[in-house]
């Protein structure tokens, strides 16, 4: 430890400073457990509510955790919902293979033409005589319970708590920060490695310096921070979040030394004054000077990260097996004002997707090793408490209940 | 709009030079601008690098008279090969290939919006 008088964080925080198990990260059983304890009743983040913007838009998501496929759909009453994308006679897909988003009046099912309306109301059913003791109005979409928090639509299928409560001290953190975000961009790949080990490359700084020296060469590290620690973290009973700091000195490249003699910031240079005023108590809680970003993991699989560059980013970790992940990623900005920051955003988004590269490429080769089986467990510093705090949760999860 | 002696594309004034780029480098949005770095060679990168960057200053400072959404054809070339620009800076600036090398795969990546 740097100070030895300084306590260290896993102690505050009253974790265990021991090692951690692998197998949660390499097993069939594990994986089934997270599946039938953790997912069914956590409130999973499916994007935000513009993916429908409009009465009658739709959007449909294949949730291999959840072994559904999940229809959201906002209703001609402005509603957003979500429901099993089941059609009720026998079990079809009412919005079939091959479309993933769309605007309709309705649904119909290419099976027997069974037809629900916005709201999931089954509205026709050919030959309805013919079925026994039936009523179409009990008949609807099977609903998954949908709650809206800052823009964010949340899906639950076995609801034990509101979305309120899973959020509990974060539901207030934030009002109105994510309004008027322009959604910029969104990637998706599917990655050889463990949800779990992808997540947590993304809630520990330690790597900075290392794996993203080439890209990044000082932009977060610097004389008074030179191994990236963390100014600031905070461990809620499920979710998490720690703040990241940047350096106020970076080194330029040719091209960011043009740019910021127009833009406040690029991704990789965050140099000009931050104008705190009117960021929200949940958005770098401790108003540090020099922030470049905040890391919060909504537990279990949603990853929202406020910017100073970015608006903010956000990651899903999309569990498909215990050796395969489907990771997204999407950039939410200020609408730029003017071509310099049209063009300083581009060079952050790029920037952006080169260094997640980076973080993904490493995923696959420690999923490979992990299941070696040639180590049983992994060693984490002080540094990666955030780390710690996720595996803590979901073990304790796994034994009471979610 | 293009010259008609030329076939050209017809930039502002003052970036005439960046003409011969803007078949290859005027272009959008980033997924092709990505596709255009992946399919160049290192001199290739570099020749455009070295054309554009030191008129990016001036660019910057003609581009931002106009709204983002009401530029003119020849001013929306110049910040196409802008945005190029901003695609091809790490190959030359820091990684000094077209490329960086043990990174994810960029055909892995769905770029499912763009924008």
């Amino acid at each position: 430890m740097n100070n030895p008088n300084e306590i260290p964080m896993t102690i505050k925080f009253g974790l265990d400073t021991g090692r951690i198990p692998i197998e949660p990260n390499v097993s069939q059983s594990h994986f089934d457990a997270e599946r039938e304890i953790i997912f069914p009743h956590a409130w999973l983040n499916m994007g935000r509510e513009e993916l429908v913007p409009k009465r009658g838009d739709y959007v449909v998501r294949d949730v291999a955790i959840l072994k559904t496929s999940v229809l959201i759909v906002r209703g001609r009453d402005g509603i957003v919902r979500a429901f099993h994308n089941m059609c009720k006679h026998r079990g079809n897909k009412v919005v079939g293979t091959g479309v993933d988003h769309g605007s309709a009046k309705g649904f119909s099912c290419s099976f027997h033409g069974w037809t629900y309306n916005t709201e999931g109301e089954l509205v026709v059913v050919p030959d309805e005589d013919q079925f026994f003791d039936f009523d179409k109005s009990a008949n609807g979409l099977t609903p998954i319970a949908t709650e809206i928090w800052e823009g964010f639509v949340f899906i639950n299928t076995a609801p034990k708590e509101s979305l309120r409560e899973w959020l509990g001290e974060i539901s207030d953190s934030f009002t109105g920060y994510f309004d008027g975000a322009k959604h910029v961009a969104s990637y998706q790949a599917e990655v050889k490695t463990n949800w779990k080990v992808v997540l947590d490359a993304f809630v520990e700084a330690y790597h900075a310096p290392f794996l993203h020296g080439r890209n990044y060469p000082d932009a977060l590290t610097g004389e008074t921070n030179p191994l990236c620690h963390l100014p600031v973290v905070k461990l809620f009973p499920r979710h998490r979040m720690m703040s990241i700091e940047a350096n106020p000195n970076p080194s330029l490249t040719r091209t960011e030394s043009i740019l910021l003699e127009h833009v406040d910031g690029v991704f990789s240079a965050m140099i000009k004054p931050l104008d705190m005023t009117t960021l929200p108590p949940g958005v770098n809680p401790a108003k540090l000077p020099n922030w470049a970003f905040d890391a919060y993991t909504i537990f279990p699989n949603f990853y929202l990260a406020p910017m100073r560059v970015f608006q903010f980013v956000t990651y899903h970790f999309w569990p498909i097996a215990p050796d395969r992940t489907l990771w997204q990623t999407d950039h939410y900005v200020v609408p730029p004002r003017n071509a310099a920051e049209r063009i300083a955003l581009e060079f952050s988004k790029s920037f952006a997707r080169d260094v997640q590269r980076e973080d993904l490429i490493t995923l696959e080769n420690t999923q490979t090793m992990l299941e070696s089986g040639a180590m049983t467990h992994m060693i984490l510093s002080d540094q990666e408490v955030v780390v710690r705090h996720g595996y803590k949760v979901i073990e304790e999860a796994l034994r009471s209940g979610v | 709009m293009t010259n008609v002696n030329t076939g050209l594309p017809i930039l502002p004034h003052g970036f005439e030079s960046l003409t011969v780029f803007a078949d290859k480098w005027a272009i959008e949005p980033l997924s092709k601008r990505q596709q255009a770095r992946m399919a160049s060679s290192m001199d290739e990168i570099r020749i455009f690098y070295d054309a554009i960057l030191p008129k990016s200053e001036a660019a910057i400072v003609y581009l931002n008279q106009f709204k983002l959404d009401k530029m003119p054809r020849e001013a929306r070339i110049l910040m196409n090969l802008m945005l190029s620009l901003m695609e091809v800076a790490h190959s030359v600036e820091l990684w000094h290939r077209v490329d960086q090398p043990d990174a994810f795969p960029l055909e892995r990546l769905e770029l499912i919006l763009d924008k």
